[in-house]
């Protein structure tokens, strides 16, 4: 569909004339990203100013164009191609850091900051972003939300989503948004991480800034194999003992690297880890004891540390060029991003490298084995179609023994259009479904970023769906009589902080069992009316520990409560009867999840508003970390987001 | 040899191999880890001045994608004028990509040529006719000390005088024509700008190499750079296979060659690849090659002047076609030595080089760059900017004294007066 003579009129009067591209090379020039995927758009529209996004997506909307919004197009998934044409609207012009306050611990940022530009003007403060992606030298503060980029540092800080604390946006239809972290209600910020520009334009962010560890001691230690490298750093976490960041590659990559490189790493080894400890001098050399001793006793064949800081440098350099070393051996590099439990990562990891070998290809493996999550390099020639077809078909098996290990297709580099026919694999119709309506009620006329994230005819492909579980059924034919007869309803736990004095309360109370603690990963799933305290008693038996406080009230409505924000980000799955009768499930026991709209964050602090949350996956610790006293109940009062949320489900709860 | 007038490069010797240039522009893979070093995308964050956008618009216009029409011609042309040929982004690529050369093969195959036509005819005079050339030059001087060339820059297709008038420095100086050592030990290939507009910093690399060396210069000589970046391939090869035959039979044939500019010392040291297809004459072409050195070879450790400068100093990579090339890494170590902690060194990743000399940028985008240079140099409180080629120090002298008179722009051989 080509701009007419009047859209282009209208946009070249709000960014003025030469902002407007239409021809054929600039056209050429916005249809890649780092993926495979290529679609040339109708117009770009280069933005100058965050002010002009609004009217700009105005003029869209009233021509019904859909629209792509993309900064650094640094991505790995296909998120910044126009599938249907349209407009890429280039957001790099917005490049200003605006404020950074080391006092309140945070910086507002526009969304076409570089990443590293903004580490840079925090060093000398000695502050810094945790989230740290490995092309944090070209990637984008925007891109990072939008795609729900995390990095090394994952383990011990989180994902971008973590460590944003507002955004100001535009929905596609023009409306601006301003949606912050210290409002009740769902955690619409985190919502936002990972929707790939699908639910409007990000204009502003608000990231938290952490105090630079002034103590930091990097680690290199080489296993004979993959698994004894991955037992390593399972048994290390539970130990209690939380690195930094744990880095990991396979062979093939380590020799590349050494090629290249010349970093000193041993190649004689089958797997290498990089790990650093952060923290006090004494905490350090505690930690470092128990370390050491893991690593004896999984055959570790070199174990040293950097004792300057030029050595630590070092060491790292050698990971960095890991993408540099792999880039050389053949003119593309297909980035895989699988994640699984961390226990599991020993099988996926033969299981990738048997598909690689069916599929004749050569690929290096790198994996931030801290948080299951590996990035398999697969080497091929985009010229060759064959060669290009099996990259593509090699990695969709990945991805797909991933979700077997019960993992998830992205960790950190999102959907896009790459591995959109792997979200059918991965999801059940309901889950989809909810992510559908969640863009349908942002995004009615489907405008922004078309085509992306959701599979095509996802009823027909999508995975079949475990059946209900009796008392999670009983609720759901409870929930649909009284939407049958058109009576209000109240979802709550076991009412202790909602204090509902309404006739009709939809309780989770009857879900009260653990089901299961997984010491190998550190997670507890627990249905969502288990009660607090006998929470609190299971967990010290099991002699782990979480964010959890004791005390009166359910799991489930701690959770949807939203007097307790800080537990948000250790929730890594969550099941929930909506009210229109359907069943999510999404997340389980990952420690980071790019596929999708992260939906733990739609029904966290929702008070019932949005759904029975049934089940919760979180992790939880081997040392007992400082519990949080929960805030006071305060109702949230719905906005516009919300507002549209429940018009698309149906009306009021 | 005779055969080969292709106005194509066969190959590129990249940092990776030898790959010809399809494969070259084939080998980026689009991750984007060029565009922020890159001092065009610094000042217009766009695709189409970034060097992703550079290299996979090349490829599509090898795999015939683009349509050939006018207005697709007028927006490439954009595309490969506003790129100063720095060669950061090939430091900054996971894969070295040269984008630089390929910017240059990507001129070359459009025939854009960037020059006004009367500064491009001028300039090719010192190939066919440097007599004439000389004259032009001297007489040109004199208009200038006389205050008339101002005045010629009205007249249609002459209006780079103004701009040239303004890179001329007001004292008069006599050019740099020294006598030829009999027997001698080393070989001087002035610049353009140090033989007649900067005749003292050829003067003073000369006095400094003859303190050591029997000096034998060669006196207003082309280099084939100006034909390599604006003209045509076939005569750049015959002006360095010329070269070639010149330095074999000048003493024993293994002579150092001294250049003042880096621009022709990254030109020189990338010749072979001219001659890709000829096993000869790249075995020539690498044995010279080999024989280029830089200013900085013959610098003393103390150098007289170094104490002159007003500091922080700071060295402002504005090289053409390799950023990391090795004579650029000396200077660095150099200048750090020197003034130690006074040294104000600039990660690569900050994009401030400046369009000066053979990295010509079209008039619409050089002062966007400019300011970005000078923002930087600014930012660090630099006093005086050291530049490893005589035009690159005129250039941004130029556009200290409008933007940032605090500083001054010196060549690198000045610190030894």
């Amino acid at each position: 569909m080509k701009l007419t003579p009047q859209v282009i009129q209208e946009l070249s009067r709000l960014v003025g004339i030469e902002n407007v591209r239409t021809d054929e090379v600039s056209l050429s020039l916005y249809a890649y990203d780092c993926s495979l995927s290529r679609t040339r758009p109708d117009g770009v529209v280069l933005i100058t100013c965050a002010a002009q996004v609004a009217p700009v997506l105005r003029v869209l909307a009233k021509h019904s164009i859909p629209f792509v919004p993309r900064a650094s197009a640094t991505n790995h998934a296909g998120s910044c191609s126009a599938l249907k044409g349209g407009v890429i609207l280039n957001l790099t012009a917005l490049n200003r850091i605006l404020q950074i306050n080391t006092r309140e611990g945070f910086a507002v940022v526009e969304p076409g900051v570089i990443t590293g530009d903004l580490q840079a003007a925090l060093a000398p403060l000695g502050y810094f972003y945790a989230p740290d992606p490995a092309s944090t030298q070209a990637c984008t503060l925007g891109g990072n939300l939008a795609q729900n980029a995390s990095g090394a540092r994952c383990m011990k800080y989180g994902g971008t989503l973590d460590h944003v604390l507002a955004v100001q946006g535009v929905l596609p239809d023009g409306e601006e948004v301003f949606l912050s972290r210290t409002q009740m209600g769902p955690d619409w910020v985190g919502l936002l991480a990972g929707s790939e520009g699908t639910l409007g334009v990000i204009t502003q962010l608000t990231v938290r800034i952490l105090p630079v560890a002034k103590h930091i001691q990097t680690f290199l230690v080489t296993f004979p194999s993959l698994q004894d490298s991955v037992e390593a750093v399972s048994d290390l976490a539970a130990c209690g003992v939380v690195p930094r960041c744990v880095e990991a590659m396979d062979k093939t990559t380590l020799q590349a690297v050494e090629e290249f490189a010349h970093a000193g790493y041993p190649t004689q080894a089958e797997a290498l880890l990089i790990l650093e400890l952060d923290g006090t001098p004494a905490q350090i050399k505690k930690e470092q004891r128990v370390l050491e001793e893991i690593c004896r006793a999984h055959q570790a064949l070199h174990f040293s540390f950097a004792k300057t800081k030029e050595e630590r440098e070092e060491l790292w350099r050698g990971r960095r060029s890991a993408f540099a070393a792999m880039a050389r051996l053949a003119p593309n590099v297909l980035v895989g991003d699988g994640t699984v439990p961390r226990s599991r990562l020993p099988q996926t990891l033969q299981r990738v490298q048997q598909i690689l070998k069916e599929n004749n290809l050569c690929a290096g493996l790198l994996f931030h084995a801290g948080d299951g999550n590996f990035h398999p390099h697969l080497l091929f020639d985009e010229r060759n179609k064959l060669q290009t077809r099996l990259a593509a078909r090699a990695l969709q098996e990945v991805l797909k023994a991933c979700v077997e290990q019960q993992g998830t297709l992205s960790g950190e580099h999102g959907v896009g259009v790459e591995k959109r026919a792997v979200m059918a694999y991965q999801y059940d119709v309901d889950t989809l479904g909810v992510m559908q309506k969640i863009k349908h009620a942002l995004d009615p006329k489907n405008l922004a970023n078309p085509l992306k994230i959701l599979p095509c005819r996802f009823s027909e492909k999508a995975r079949v769906a475990h059946p209900l579980l009796p008392q999670v059924e009983v609720l759901r034919q409870q929930m649909l009589a009284w939407k049958k007869e058109k009576i209000a309803f109240q979802i709550a736990g076991s009412n202790s902080r909602l204090k509902t004095k309404h006739v009709h309360v939809l309780s989770s109370v009857s879900l009260n069992q653990i089901v299961e603690i997984d010491k190998a990963n550190y997670t507890v799933t627990a249905q969502a009316g288990v009660h607090l305290n006998v929470l609190a008693a299971a967990l010290k038996k099991a002699g782990v520990y979480s964010l959890l406080p004791a005390g009166e009230g359910t799991l489930g409505g701690l959770f949807c409560s939203g007097v307790l924000p800080q537990f948000y980000a250790h929730v890594l799955g969550v099941e929930a009867l909506l009210p229109d009768g359907t069943y999510a499930r999404y997340g389980g026991k990952v420690m980071k999840n790019a596929a999708g709209y992260p939906l733990t964050r739609l029904w966290a602090g929702s008070q019932g508003k949005l759904g029975l949350v049934t089940q919760l996956t979180f992790k939880v610790f081997a040392a007992a970390p400082k519990v949080p006293a929960p805030r006071a109940f305060v109702a949230m009062v719905p906005n516009l987001i919300q507002t549209r949320l429940l018009q698309a489900w149906g009306g009021k709860v | 040899m005779r055969k080969n007038k292709t106005g194509k490069l066969a190959a590129l010797h990249t940092p990776l191999g030898v790959r010809s240039v399809y494969d070259s522009v084939c080998f980026c893979n689009r991750c984007g880890m060029c565009s922020p070093v890159c001092p065009s995308y610094a000042a217009q964050p766009k695709e189409a001045t970034s060097p992703r956008g550079r290299n996979q618009a090349f490829r599509l216009f090898l795999e015939g994608k683009l349509k050939n029409n006018a207005r697709n011609r007028r927006e490439l042309v954009k595309l490969i004028t506003s790129c100063t040929l720095c060669g950061r982004c090939s430091r900054a690529c996971p894969g070295q990509i040269p984008t630089a050369q390929h910017m240059l093969e990507f001129r070359r195959r459009l025939r854009a040529c960037l020059l006004p036509r009367t500064l491009f005819v001028g300039l090719r005079l010192r190939q066919t006719a440097p007599w004439l050339f000389e004259w032009g030059v001297r007489c040109g001087l004199w208009l200038h000390r006389v205050k008339v060339l101002p005045f010629i820059g009205v007249l249609p297709g002459f209006g780079w005088v103004k701009h040239v008038c303004e890179l001329l420095p007001s004292r008069r100086q006599k050019p740099f024509m020294p006598q030829d050592k009999t027997r001698p030990t080393r070989i001087y290939l002035p610049s353009l700008e140090a033989q007649f507009i900067l005749p003292d910093l050829a003067r003073s690399v000369y006095d400094t190499a003859a303190k050591k060396h029997r000096v034998c210069v060669w006196k207003n000589t082309a280099s084939g750079l100006f034909e390599y970046v604006y003209g045509d391939l076939a005569r750049a090869r015959k002006i360095v296979r010329g070269l070639i035959i010149r330095h074999s039979q000048t003493g024993n044939g293994k002579l150092p060659l001294l250049s003042d500019s880096i621009d022709v010392y990254n030109f020189f040291k990338q010749v072979p690849q001219l001659f890709e297809g000829f096993p000869t004459w790249v075995q020539k072409a690498q044995h010279f090659a080999d024989c280029v050195r830089f200013v900085c070879d013959v610098l003393p450790k103390k150098p007289a002047q170094a104490g002159a400068f007003a500091k922080p100093v700071f060295m402002m990579s504005s090289a053409l076609l390799a950023d990391d090339s090795p004579a650029q890494i000396q200077a660095g170590q150099i200048l750090h030595t020197l003034f130690k902690k006074n040294f104000v060194q600039c990660g690569y990743t900050h994009a401030q080089a400046v369009p000066a000399g053979y990295g010509f940028v079209k008039d619409t985008c050089a002062p966007a760059y400019e300011l970005e240079a000078v923002r930087t140099l600014a930012k660090h409180q630099v006093q005086t900017v050291f530049v490893l080629s005589g035009l690159a120090a005129l250039e941004l002298d130029l556009a200290l004294r409008r933007f940032y008179p605090a500083a001054r722009a010196e060549h690198i051989a000045r610190l030894n007066g």
